[in-house]
């Protein structure tokens, strides 16, 4: 469903991704990890069209997102880190605005808006304006947008991040939901727990190149000591100073 | 390009409106200030000049017809400015919206915001200081449609220079029109300005809107050669300002500068 070969992308002489090379079967949720700067939105910005690959190649759904964007848009559905709300338009308003672009009609929008706000538990908020929403509303109504078209391929950037353990179990039990049901999932996330029970596969970034592609089963080692093992080991120093008698 | 998508920017706008009086009040709040200041200006040069002189067609109906052309053209820059402030602008294009479409929206967005402005300085002008505005009769038209086609296109030249240099370059687009104004002769005939200001002016659309203005008030008949000579201007103003968009537009994306428009900007 989703597949790149040799993506390559440099901004001057600055490659944020090299030569990555991987694909995603229909119906997978794959967790893309690294650290902050590895290029994971970078790689997700080329995989949804919104920036061209410098080289390489890129087909997701069996289309090249720079031939065919508008087909591609169309079949996928993306949470952007930032969320990507306005904040004086309401939960159901973005969930509207929504139905309009991807020219679902009134009657379905209404429909699916309904069940969306049931099945994320927003529906006591529909109407609080986005600035108004705490950070789990508005990841669950982002959410809920990147749902609300039907998309065979979800792109996810950090969904799991800054939101209590509620909306983080609702958001996991509708992802696996919807896998079952052939949908692609494409997540990247730093929450490594969470990864590890909701992923089948795992891509790993370290400075712009792939480290490790398996699925989760195949992993020799616990995730979290394979994440430290292979792209980045944390540093811990002792700080001698503090918890010192102050002078 | 897709109606029901550009339908779909003009209902987000249309929402933000509903969602915020802040963003209704700039519709008319601008306008009514200049119709007032001006208006009243005119009643007091109408009370001084011994000539008999009417400055409110002259006067308030230049301000007018200008107020109406920055309207157009901030409607645009405006409806674009809420995509960068909001971090939305990169948002947008991972739905199936295309770039005609969303400078479709800001157009759209633009005749509401404009036309509101519009009918706010006519009742005003009209009711409190006497300005018969449609006197003017049919001309009215080709005016009304050379200042929104060059709103329009400044609007949308405005928004790729912003989408090129990036968001910290805001501030240089606002102070446009009051850059241009000179060179328009809005207030005073071409013929005042030194040769290199009137070479300018011939390429400004809106320099032909005013010296048509100052013929009518004149009694003399308005030229039709100059009012197409404007309305050619405009058109290829528009058709300019919408292919230096897409072409900054598709820069942006090949170098990758479209990413500053979202929150993770590159390191």
């Amino acid at each position: 469903m989703i597949s790149c070969r040799n993506l390559t992308r440099r901004f001057g002489e600055f490659a944020a991704v090299q030569d990555l090379t991987f694909s995603v079967a229909s119906g997978a949720i794959c967790a893309f990890l690294g650290p902050n700067g590895a290029g994971k939105s970078t790689t997700v910005k080329m995989l949804t069209g919104l920036l061209a690959p410098s080289s390489g190649t890129v087909e997701v759904c069996g289309l090249d997102p720079a031939a065919k964007p508008v087909e591609l848009k169309t079949q996928i559905g993306v949470l952007p880190e930032d969320l990507g709300l306005f904040d004086d338009l309401t939960v159901e308003e973005h969930l509207l605005l929504t139905g309009a672009v991807y020219r679902l009609d009134k009657h379905t929008t209404r429909a699916r808006t309904g069940q969306l706000l049931h099945a994320l538990s927003l529906e006591h908020g529909r109407h609080t304006f986005a600035g108004k929403c705490s950070h789990g509303m508005r990841k669950k109504t982002a959410f809920a947008m990147a749902l609300l078209p039907n998309p065979r391929v979800l792109f996810l950037d950090e969904p799991f991040e800054a939101i209590d353990p509620v909306t983080s179990k609702i958001m996991r039990d509708l992802l696996e939901s919807v896998a079952r049901r052939g949908v692609t999932v494409f997540l990247t996330s730093h929450i490594l727990a969470m990864v590890e029970q909701i992923a089948t596969q795992l891509v790993m970034l370290r400075k712009g190149a792939v480290v490790w592609d398996s699925p989760i089963a195949d992993l020799p080692q616990a995730l979290e000591q394979h994440y430290f093992d292979l792209v980045e080991a944390p540093a811990v120093e002792e700080l001698e100073w503090l918890g010192s008698p102050r002078s | 390009m897709q109606a029901h998508r550009i339908a779909a920017l003009v209902l987000r706008q249309f929402y933000l409106l509903r969602g915020s009086p802040a963003r209704i009040l700039p519709m008319f709040a601008w306008v009514c200030i200049d119709m007032i200041l001006w208006g009243f200006i005119t009643r007091y040069l109408n009370s001084v000049a011994a000539s008999g002189f009417n400055f409110v067609p002259t006067l308030l109906g230049a301000v007018l017809l200008w107020d109406f052309f920055i309207r157009v053209m901030q409607g645009v820059t405006t409806a674009f400015f809420e995509d960068v402030w909001s971090r939305n602008f990169l948002n947008f294009f991972a739905t199936p919206l295309v770039i005609s479409e969303y400078v479709g929206g800001l157009v759209l967005s633009s005749i509401v915001t404009s036309a509101v402005g519009l009918a706010v300085m006519l009742v005003l002008a009209g009711t409190v200081f006497g300005l018969a505005f449609f006197a003017f009769g049919a001309v009215l038209v080709p005016f009304l449609l050379v200042l929104f086609l060059f709103g329009i296109a400044l609007g949308v030249c405005a928004t790729a220079f912003v989408l090129r240099f990036g968001p910290a370059v805001e501030w240089l687009i606002w102070p446009i029109p009051a850059l241009i104004s000179p060179f328009a002769g809005v207030f005073y005939p071409l013929a005042t300005l030194p040769r290199w200001m009137q070479a300018v002016s011939h390429v400004l659309p809106p320099s032909y809107v005013f010296e048509s203005l100052r013929a009518i008030l004149a009694g003399r008949a308005v030229s039709p050669v100059m009012l197409l000579e404007s309305a050619g201007l405009a058109i290829a103003d528009v058709l300019l300002a919408g292919w230096l968009f897409a072409r900054i537009y598709r820069h942006a994306v090949r170098t990758g500068l479209i990413a500053r428009y979202s929150a993770e900007t590159l390191s």
